[in-house]
């Protein structure tokens, strides 16, 4: 019997993807990890809602939480006081002109899935006078299915992916990939290993701004219950 | 393509489906012809493509899926398309679905997929299925469990509790569910208090994966309890969990478990009651010194392929590379090239690409293992190859070996036909 058989075409695979993954990836590609530990994490209620005149509702973050965590040290969202009220966070990486893909990887957990009207999930580049806001929210509540934001018509879109109400205490791995190209492309999403094709692509709106942020807006449902949910891992890298 | 196209073209698929399906049966008469006064409206564009969803979700489910967890997987995939075009067949879907799952569970398997986390199920179904549950099975059933809490919290609590209870008084924990039904009646509840305190006499074996797998979950739970359960309650608890941790495997699992103890241990009863405590208990203190270690949650590996990175491929043809790579990787590459290519207009190697993914998909299902979630790369391809053209790939779909694998297939290409 051999041992180790397939020895060498393991080692010829574990090449060839890696070919398969430098020939595209760009040289220079930047990650940022951990974002979830970073200082400088910024917030609003009012500015998440519709128009940027939501209701106000009360709202915390705290990092480095010990449990639930995937790494131990957790960033921990909570609203409440709210009745379809929304609280957004985002935190600012630096400015990126050149960077035109986006993989928006992150792990969250909640333990009262019930609560949630909506979970948001964001990455934002400010660039050239265009804002390219790639958002991505997982309605739960309303349509079950993924929506994705089309910023110069300032609406979200619904598209037939399935986002039923996700399992309670449970860590959930959530991979995001988008596109600039010119427009704002939204491309996959994989969750827990399933991946979903967006495939929708819409119009940048003005802005006089240079950034790239990543941001995660918890929505609250028509009872305003109290949730919290956890990230950890988070992680962007662009190119 | 454009709209006009695709719905004229989702018509002739139909006559296509409707001539494969007549060959099967005898030859009926022709039908008479409708009254010359009545003459039907064509239907509009959604109007058929409803039509083409519910066509294929039908056939889809009426294909035989010998394997239970198949036929689970189909029905919730059905249930999750047909929702919003037809909630009422969505829901038998699901009713049968969530039957399914039960009879699963209670056969000792764990559910592949869950209909009571879909949000499809009612929830007088939803109580039925708790009252279904085996004590004895909690723990296969409790992702199901936390689903049905989770839609019907009201309505389930009290079976689940009684559930719970029959479970862990013989010796079979279901951490995550009891932490539910604890946060849900009230942590300082004296049923919270008094299963608190039965949880931690009844822990498992400890040399078994599934332990090191559940460390983290009975961390979270001390952690979440302690503070209110009282310094006596936490004591005992924190000291069984520690002995029990020092006979559990070693790995990230166990190290994030033990950080967690210590550290809730350490803040319900101060430093000097918590290294008095560790004194007195040499095998708590001895795990206890191992606290600190680097812990990480152990994830399933995933086999994600980057989407960006295949579009940043377009224009070299990349079969050479990918026919080397294993079934399953190549079927995800070679779909997500397909798709890239074919996106990008050059729609001859992107047929060539999707050739070889859904050819790779059948080695995947034919060699499939439970650790391997086929269905996982059946629906990814499927759903990558109707991006780019949605009547190839429910063909190509319909043409895979296993009737389950094409039932699967089909469903994805469905769903994203909903969605265009």
């Amino acid at each position: 019997m051999q041992l180790f058989p397939n020895r060498k075409r393991v080692a010829q695979i574990a090449t060839l993807s890696m070919v398969l993954v430098v020939a595209s990836m760009a040289f220079g590609a930047t990650t940022k990890s951990n974002i979830d530990q970073m200082s400088g994490w910024q917030s609003c209620s009012v500015c998440a809602g519709a128009g940027g005149a939501g209701p106000s509702m009360s709202h915390y973050m705290k990092q480095n939480v010990g449990s639930p965590s995937m790494d131990g040290r957790a960033a921990q969202f909570s609203i409440s006081g709210g009745r379809y009220a929304n609280a957004l966070w985002w935190k600012q990486l630096g400015a990126n002109d050149a960077a035109s893909n986006f993989v928006y990887d992150l792990y969250y957990y909640i333990k009262s899935p019930s609560a949630a009207q909506a979970l948001e999930f964001d990455v934002n580049q400010s660039r050239s006078g265009k804002k390219y806001i790639f958002g991505t929210e997982c309605d739960f509540r309303g349509t079950h299915t993924w929506h994705v934001y089309d910023p110069y018509n300032r609406k979200w879109r619904s598209t037939s992916i399935a986002c039923s109400v996700p399992k309670a205490y449970t860590w959930h791995h959530v991979v995001l990939e988008f596109k600039r190209s010119p427009s704002v492309g939204f491309v996959s999403v994989t969750i827990n290993g399933h991946k979903y094709y967006f495939n929708r692509s819409y119009s940048p709106r003005a802005s006089g701004a240079r950034e790239v942020n990543v941001a995660f807006q918890m929505d609250s449902n028509g009872s305003g219950t109290p949730y919290t949910v956890w990230l950890d891992k988070v992680k962007l890298t662009y190119w | 393509m454009k709209k006009k196209s695709i719905v004229f073209s989702l018509s002739a698929l139909l006559l296509v489906g409707n001539l494969w399906a007549a060959s099967s049966r005898p030859a009926a008469s022709p039908a008479p012809k409708p009254a010359a006064q009545s003459k039907p409206r064509p239907a509009g564009p959604a109007a058929q493509k409803k039509k083409f969803v519910l066509d294929v979700v039908r056939t889809a489910v009426a294909l035989p899926q010998p394997d239970p967890q198949d036929r689970l997987r189909v029905l919730n995939a059905a249930a999750s398309v047909a929702a919003p075009l037809a909630p009422q067949l969505a829901r038998s879907f699901a009713r049968e679905g969530a039957r399914l799952e039960a009879e699963l569970i209670a056969s000792g398997q764990t559910p592949a997929v869950s209909l009571l986390s879909s949000g499809q199920v009612d929830c007088p179904t939803a109580v039925e299925f708790i009252d279904s549950i085996p004590p004895a099975m909690v723990q296969r059933a409790e992702q199901s469990i936390l689903g049905a809490m989770t839609l019907c919290s009201k309505q389930t609590l009290e079976p689940t509790r009684r559930k719970l209870e029959t479970a862990l008084n013989s010796g079979v924990l279901a951490a995550r569910a009891l932490l539910a039904v604890m946060e849900v009646s009230g942590v300082r509840s004296p049923w919270s208090q008094t299963y608190f305190g039965k949880l931690f006499s009844s822990l498992p074996a400890a040399d078994s994966d599934l332990a090191a797998t559940e460390a983290p979950n009975f961390a979270a739970m001390f952690n979440r309890m302690a503070p209110e359960v009282g310094k006596d309650a936490a004591h005992d608890a924190g000291l069984k969990l520690l002995e029990w941790l020092s006979k559990v495997k070693p790995g990230g699992n166990r190290n994030i478990a033990i950080n967690l103890t210590t550290d809730s241990l350490q803040q319900v009863l101060g430093e000097k009651d918590y290294a008095e405590a560790l004194r007195g208990n040499p095998v708590a203190q001895s795990v206890a010194q191992n606290a600190g270690q680097p812990g990480e949650i152990e994830h399933p590996e995933e086999e994600n392929v980057s989407v960006l990175e295949a579009m940043g491929r377009v224009g070299s043809d990349q079969s050479e590379a990918l026919a080397k790579l294993p079934a399953s990787r190549r079927a995800r590459e070679a779909a997500a090239n397909g798709f890239a290519t074919g996106t990008g207009g050059d729609r001859k190697l992107a047929e060539r690409y999707f050739d070889m993914a859904f050819s790779a998909v059948d080695e995947v299902w034919a060699g499939r293992s439970p650790e391997k979630d086929a269905a996982a790369v059946v629906e990814e391809v499927s759903e990558a190859a109707a991006q780019v053209d949605s009547i190839a790939a429910l063909q190509r779909a319909q043409k895979l070996q296993d009737p389950s694998a094409r039932a699967i297939g089909m469903l994805a290409v469905a769903r994203v036909v909903v969605g265009s």
